[in-house]
């Protein structure tokens, strides 16, 4: 009984171990950190009876437990970097791509602080986690006509804002071609 | 066709039915197509989700058992902390009692509890917390209470003879017990002596209430009451013709036409000393002298100097002789 129990979790683990990593890594930019915080939840479904108490999707558990440790984590983090804002230390996780791209990732950020929490928390998911509107709902405990809204919000939102830019890009790189 | 429902296509959250009218909404016109390929640009040229560095999912199950294991030991760890703080807590406890016991023992040392004076071989003098002067003569013990912020100032005459100058405090009567008898005063000074089972009190100054079996008087200067223990009703007031009982306060005698009899029964009393009047007519003579802080030997020199006699010490006794 026991060892099956043991066997099942294993399989368990196997089989969502490196999507939540990924969902962990999206949110810190950090793989250790993503690699504890997975080990984290795992921890804590082992030690919860899981195979009774945890009823609903277990995959939505999982990502929700995830999203949650890892706003924790964050939280955490910028308690810790007081003299830096949060949005600073993220810059300097981010890969080095062209100067472009940086600068539309700033752009965004920009626009995406002057979202609504929650609007913004439904685009970064949507947008980095690669989330269905489902998964959202049930992360954040939302309905997904509520998500819906929010995300449309967000994205019009960011049309207004980065529009222009966009367009300016997109007529410099067809004159630099 | 609204922007929105082109956004929730290229996001992948419209239905199937949504998805026919949106494709044949771009089959209708080219610029259908370019206004939805500027919204999809846009999508697209947003910050890309971060691809994530492999894992080594074996190592990351292998990390988690290691995790597990240390954590029920850890579970563990944290049992046996609860009891070195169980253990500490006693100790805390313990160490507060202590503290505690200690500190209620001084306070009642210092306050709450009798405190004893007494004197042995020699007269004592020594200062109440009230700032009433007492002075005990040799063999003597009062007790009195440190709670005298309360209404009562109370000392308790266990033995022997005091001579107490009672600073005045209207508020706080300065009472004393003495068997029976209970002395109550504001601010006077009197003597009190126990001695063979009765209270002796003799007033120098102002006024003094002494109570015993439902019974007061009042006491003047110079006037004296012995009350018995065994029987209350044999109470005598009588006038107290010398100052002599003070002897051991101010360490004087005044002596006036006093006879020489009276004279070594003081001495003897004052000095602890054996003396002996040798000839029964000597007895009768009378003395006039002031001794201030003198010593026994001092004063026996006056005496045989005035009255041309001798004074020899055979066995340790002091014989006043011809």
């Amino acid at each position: 009984m026991l060892e099956n129990k043991e066997k099942k979790f294993e399989q368990l683990f196997r089989l969502y171990y490196k999507e939540l990593h990924r969902s962990a890594f999206r949110y810190l930019r950090d793989s250790e950190s993503a690699e504890e915080i997975v080990q984290q939840v795992f921890l804590r479904l082992w030690e919860k009876n899981w195979e009774e108490e945890v009823h609903t999707s277990l995959k939505a558990y999982l990502y929700r437990a995830v999203y949650n440790e890892s706003m924790n984590f964050l939280k955490k983090e910028q308690r810790k970097m007081k003299y830096q804002s949060y949005q600073q230390s993220r810059q300097e996780f981010v890969p080095a791509v062209d100067q472009s791209a940086k600068d539309l990732d700033q752009k965004l950020q920009v626009a995406l602080a002057k979202l609504p929490e929650k609007s913004r928390t439904v685009f970064e998911l949507s947008r980095f986690q690669e989330m269905k509107y489902k998964d959202i709902a049930q992360t954040l405990d939302l309905s997904i006509k509520t998500v819906e809204g929010h995300m449309t919000k967000a994205l019009r939102h960011l049309r207004l804002e980065l529009m222009d830019y966009l367009t300016v890009i997109i007529f410099y790189i067809i004159y630099i071609l | 066709m609204n922007k929105e429902l082109l956004e929730k296509y290229i996001i992948g959250e419209t239905n199937e039915e949504e998805n026919i009218r949106i494709k044949n909404w771009l089959e209708q016109d080219i610029r259908n197509r370019s206004e939805y390929l500027k919204i999809k640009d846009m999508w697209e040229r947003l910050p890309k989700p971060l691809e994530a560095p492999e894992v080594d999912v074996d190592q990351a199950w292998e990390n988690f058992k290691f995790a597990r294991e240390n954590r029920v030991a850890g579970v563990i760890e944290v049992a046996e902390n609860k009891t070195v703080m169980m253990k500490w807590n006693w100790w805390a406890a313990a160490g507060v009692l202590v503290i505690c016991s200690l500190g209620f023992y001084l306070f009642n040392n210092s306050y709450k509890q009798e405190k004893n004076l007494f004197s042995a071989t020699a007269v004592l003098s020594d200062s109440l917390p009230d700032g009433s002067q007492v002075t005990l003569n040799k063999n003597s013990e009062i007790v009195y209470s440190r709670t005298w912020m309360s209404k009562r100032r109370n000392v308790k005459l266990e033995k022997g003879e005091v001579f107490f100058d009672v600073v005045k405090d209207k508020e706080h009567p300065f009472v004393i017990k003495s068997g029976k008898s209970q002395i109550t005063v504001v601010g006077t000074s009197f003597n009190v002596r126990r001695h063979e089972g009765a209270t002796e009190v003799i007033v120098a100054t102002g006024l003094v209430k002494v109570s015993y079996s439902n019974k007061e008087v009042y006491l003047h200067p110079k006037e004296m009451i012995t009350i018995q223990d065994g029987d209350t009703t044999k109470v005598s007031v009588e006038k107290m013709p010398d100052l002599f009982y003070k002897y051991y306060v101010d360490r004087e005698f005044v002596f006036e036409n006093t006879k020489l009899e009276r004279v070594v029964e003081l001495l003897i009393k004052a000095y602890d000393q054996k003396i002996v009047i040798d000839r029964e007519a000597d007895k009768k003579l009378l003395l006039t002298a002031t001794f201030k802080q003198n010593s026994l030997n001092q004063i026996l020199q006056v005496i045989s100097d005035t009255f041309k006699c001798k004074v020899i010490i055979k066995d340790s006794i002091i014989h006043i002789t011809r």
